[in-house]
């Protein structure tokens, strides 16, 4: 079971700060959520696009890497909405 | 030694190129600057099927070792590294680009994403083959002001800061013109839908 | 017929009382601009390089820009530059809010304060007239006080002002302006304080000639357009503010925690920007002509104020191994009323509280001290205690403590929310800087951490140098313009060449825009150069070369920065030891100046 945890305005679309998830990889994991949490899946696939700042055990992910990468079990998955700051 | 990432970027770049018509077998060519260092494609190589040994890598400045294996290119990718903030390069052939740069001295996109992204891609003309410093001049002049423009009947320039930005411009060109070509096809009063577009051709 | 630029050079002499006034070298504003290049133009004519920063010898320059007031998006920004007490280089520090736009409106492109007062002084600008008065009864008084004493008035009259940390020459103190703005890092609050200035105030009618008034008509179109396309400018920013940038920092393993022992905080949730947005936020606001209103305005229970930005919150919270946000909060309220930089300030105390618990530094201070903060913020600002040794800055403290290399900065700045080990190219970019450890001059988070425009590695060495050389030049003209940086994130450079060349009526491409930075880069480095800072500086603590990271996703990792910085001295034309070759300073102008 994967750890996915949630930042900025997807806490609110989530309910959530984060959730446990069976997931074999990346895909599966934002399948899922776009099929349990569908306040958050309607934001995944909106505007957010591809635009989301995924990162895998604090490791950013290369969005043209795709979505195949397997997850283990101890796996923490981070998605952030676009955001930046100073 | 080049690191392989880089080599999977210039592979991946060159196969969609060619996978999307931008260039010919042989046509085009892909260049980064790491440092002051260029990484560009060897010469005779083809962009469609790049191998490791394809890449070249040599000094932005003066010639070295490396060159004798550069692309004849090199000397128009040199001045734009020196005379502008790029950090890649992507030259190819877009088809239906160069036949519009053929009547015009600027293409001006209509639809809405190459509006956004590009506003204006002015073409500039210069007859002689690639490798010439005046075409290196004339070239890098203009992108100092334009992420993309046209050489007149050859093929377009992109910049960007990654060989990814500037095959977006490259591609959102080609895409440009390839549903102004349709237009033309369809032939029916334009219904203009953007703010402020007389102003596209002014930018 | 003069176009964009504020025609006319205020300059005072506060040893003499004098006020002259001159007219902008059009020459010089063509090359620099303005702001931050303007600024460093003029400093080089009037500061020499050895001079001491806190003698009367040194110059306090105010510039605005060619766009400034025009109502382009953030035409509201103003520079100071002038030799910093802190570090020795030249310093520029930027800020926002409503003073500049309102400086500007006086006609003045530049101000330029020179001497020293034999008594406190304020100065006010107005339409016709400028007069400096006698400050006696107001000295002592603190920022937020001393600024409604003067009568500020959001959009009519502004006041800029020092709060008691640059009365008593605090080498970190900040110039404040509106009341909650700061011109923060480096110590400016300290030469005007040493001028026995307390205050600038500014009122102006006079509205910026645009000469192309269609094309600035379009470029504030497209501007806006933009702006409200991109989701960081138009959604992340104006909902969460900077402090959203905590839990990303912090997740990837690169945010400094106490004093950069490690690189994430087990707490970061109570002090992270989703908490402040749901416990403490008032509403958001803006400055002046701006779209984006990253402001925050936040409240305790014992004060509400604008604030508290991700640097703050991180320099006062993990840095400090803090977590409560509302110490927090009331520190970095207390910094703005005191006139402190709040990054110098965090920074300072969490190098005090390492060396207390290694036992080198008897005192109270210790991570986690919440009720600790603002008492110390007071002592250093008033110099009490050991306030008044914190008071000059982590490096003079740690060093009289006996472990300078306890203290994480870079020529005497304090580094601000990264970890350079976590972020190789962050830490190139913190190295060169050229007013020392900063990440306003320049910032790869886009690049390293956010994937804008596209992730590159966070851990390659190899190439990172031109990617930190763009971002460095570009952002020097960006500051030299001057504008918020934040609009870069919508709004590419060709259109701010465009609606430069728009305003002024003088054609400038892309990159002779980003040339311009480049070249306000080389003169900053020649002067640091003259001021005997040499390549040696060009470094980073110990602990980030030496000290691989213990644990978490930047584990194993030090800072790899000889190679990095041996591409991006050739890179940038200069020789092995960081001196601009000739070649480089005739491409940009620059030859003659050091003839």
């Amino acid at each position: 079971m994967a750890v996915i945890k949630f930042f900025a305005n997807l806490r609110r679309l989530a309910g959530r700060k984060e959730m446990q998830l069976p997931a074999e990889n990346l895909r599966q994991v934002l399948e899922r959520l776009e099929s349990e949490l569908p306040a958050l899946g309607a934001y995944l696939h909106g505007n957010a696009g591809g635009r989301l700042i995924i990162t895998l055990n604090g490791h950013p992910l290369d969005p043209a890497a795709g979505l195949d990468i397997p997850l283990a079990e101890t796996d923490q998955v981070a998605i952030f909405p676009p955001i930046a700051g100073g | 030694m080049i690191d392989p990432r880089i080599y999977e970027t210039f592979r991946e770049i060159g196969r969609d190129l060619y996978a999307q018509n931008m260039v010919s077998s042989h046509g085009g060519n892909l260049s980064i600057r790491l440092g002051d260092r260029v990484v560009i494609k060897r010469r005779g190589a083809m962009l469609g099927a790049l191998k490791p040994h394809d890449l070249v890598e040599t000094r932005l400045d003066k010639n070295d070792s490396g060159v004798a294996l550069a692309s004849t290119e090199l000397l128009v990718h040199r001045a734009v590294y020196l005379n502008t903030p790029a950090l890649a390069i992507c030259h190819c052939h877009p088809r239906t680009a160069i036949a519009f740069s053929l009547s015009r001295d600027e293409i001006v996109p209509v639809d809405n994403e190459a509006s956004y992204l590009l506003k204006k891609i002015p073409v500039i003309t210069e007859e002689f083959a690639s490798g010439t410093p005046q075409m290196a001049h004339k070239v890098s002049e203009a992108l100092k002001n334009y992420k993309i423009i046209m050489l007149r009947g050859h093929g377009s320039f992109a910049t960007g800061q990654t060989l990814d930005e500037a095959f977006f411009w490259s591609s959102t060109l080609e895409e440009a013109c390839q549903i102004m070509l349709n237009v033309k096809l369809i032939n029916e009063p334009f219904i203009e839908y953007r703010g402020m577009s007389d102003s596209y051709n002014k930018f | 017929m003069m176009s964009g630029w504020a025609q006319n050079i205020l300059d005072i002499d506060l040893t003499s009382r004098t006020v002259k006034t001159y007219p902008l070298d059009m020459e010089m504003a063509r090359q620099f601009v303005g702001g931050r290049g303007l600024g460093a133009r003029l400093l080089w004519d009037l500061v020499d390089p050895q001079v001491d920063p806190l003698s009367a010898e040194n110059v306090l320059i105010f510039t605005n820009g060619p766009l400034t007031a025009t109502g382009y998006q953030t035409s509201n920004r103003f520079s100071v530059t002038t030799k910093s007490p802190l570090t020795g280089t030249i310093l520029d520090a930027n800020s926002g809010g409503f003073w500049g736009t309102q400086f500007r409106r006086t006609g003045h492109i530049a101000l330029i304060v020179r001497g020293r007062a034999e008594s406190p002084v304020w100065i006010e600008i107005l339409q016709d007239q400028v007069a400096i008065h006698d400050a006696a009864h107001l000295w002592g008084m603190r920022v937020l006080e001393l600024t409604r004493a003067l009568g500020q008035d959001k959009h009519r009259r502004n006041v800029l002002t020092i709060g008691p940390a640059g009365e008593s020459l605090s080498r970190i103190a900040a110039i404040m302006n509106d009341g909650e703005r700061a011109l923060a890092r480096g110590g400016p609050g300290a030469v005007m304080g040493a001028k026995n200035l307390k205050a600038i105030v500014v009122e102006g009618k006079e509205r910026p000639e645009i000469v192309d008034r269609e094309r600035f008509k379009f470029m504030l179109y497209e501007a806006r357009k933009l702006l409200a396309a991109s989701p960081l400018t138009s959604q992340a920013l104006p909902e969460f503010g900077t402090a959203v940038m905590l839990n990303i920092v912090n997740n990837i393993g690169a945010l400094p925690t106490r004093n950069n022992q490690q690189t994430q905080f087990e707490h970061i949730e109570a002090i992270c920007g989703e908490t402040l947005a749901e416990n403490h936020l008032v509403r958001n606001t803006a400055c002046w002509a701006c779209p984006i209103a990253c402001t925050r305005i936040s409240r305790t229970d014992k004060i509400e104020g604008e604030g508290p930005e991700f640097e703050s919150t991180w320099a006062f919270g993990a840095q400090c191994g803090v977590s409560d946000l509302d110490a927090i909060i009331e520190a970095n309220y207390v910094c703005n009323d005191l006139g402190l930089d709040t990054i110098s300030a965090g920074v300072t105390i969490a190098c005090a509280m390492e060396l207390s618990e290694k036992g080198y530094l008897d005192s109270d201070l210790r991570f986690g001290r919440a009720d600790l903060l603002a008492p110390t913020l007071e002592q250093m600002a008033y110099r009490h205690g050991l306030g008044a040794e914190l008071s000059d800055g982590s490096l003079r403290f740690a060093t009289q403590y006996g472990h300078p290399e306890l203290s994480m900065s870079v020529k005497g700045l304090e580094m601000p929310a990264y970890d350079a080990r976590g972020m190789q190219g962050q830490g190139l970019l913190f190295a060169t800087s050229n007013r020392g450890g900063c990440h306003m001059r320049g910032n790869m988070l886009g690049l390293e951490v956010l994937g804008l425009p596209k992730l590159i590695d966070r851990f390659q060495v190899q190439g990172k140098s031109s990617y930190v050389i763009l971002h460095q030049n570009s952002s020097a003209a960006i500051d030299s313009l001057v504008l918020c940086k934040f609009t870069n994130m919508g709004v590419s450079e060709e259109y701010f060449a465009r609606v430069l060349s728009a305003v002024t009526g003088i054609p400038y491409a892309t990159g002779e825009l980003i040339q311009v930075g480049e070249r306000v880069w080389n003169l900053e480095r020649l002067y640091n150069l003259r001021a005997g800072i040499t390549h040696q500086q060009d470094t980073l603590p110990p602990r980030l070369l030496n000290e691989p990271v213990a644990s978490g996703p930047s584990q194993g990792w030090v800072s790899h920065l000889e190679p990095m910085l041996k591409e991006y001295y050739r890179t940038r034309g200069w020789d092995e030891r960081g001196v601009p070759k000739p070649q480089k300073l005739q491409s940009l102008g620059l030859a003659h100046l050091t003839d």
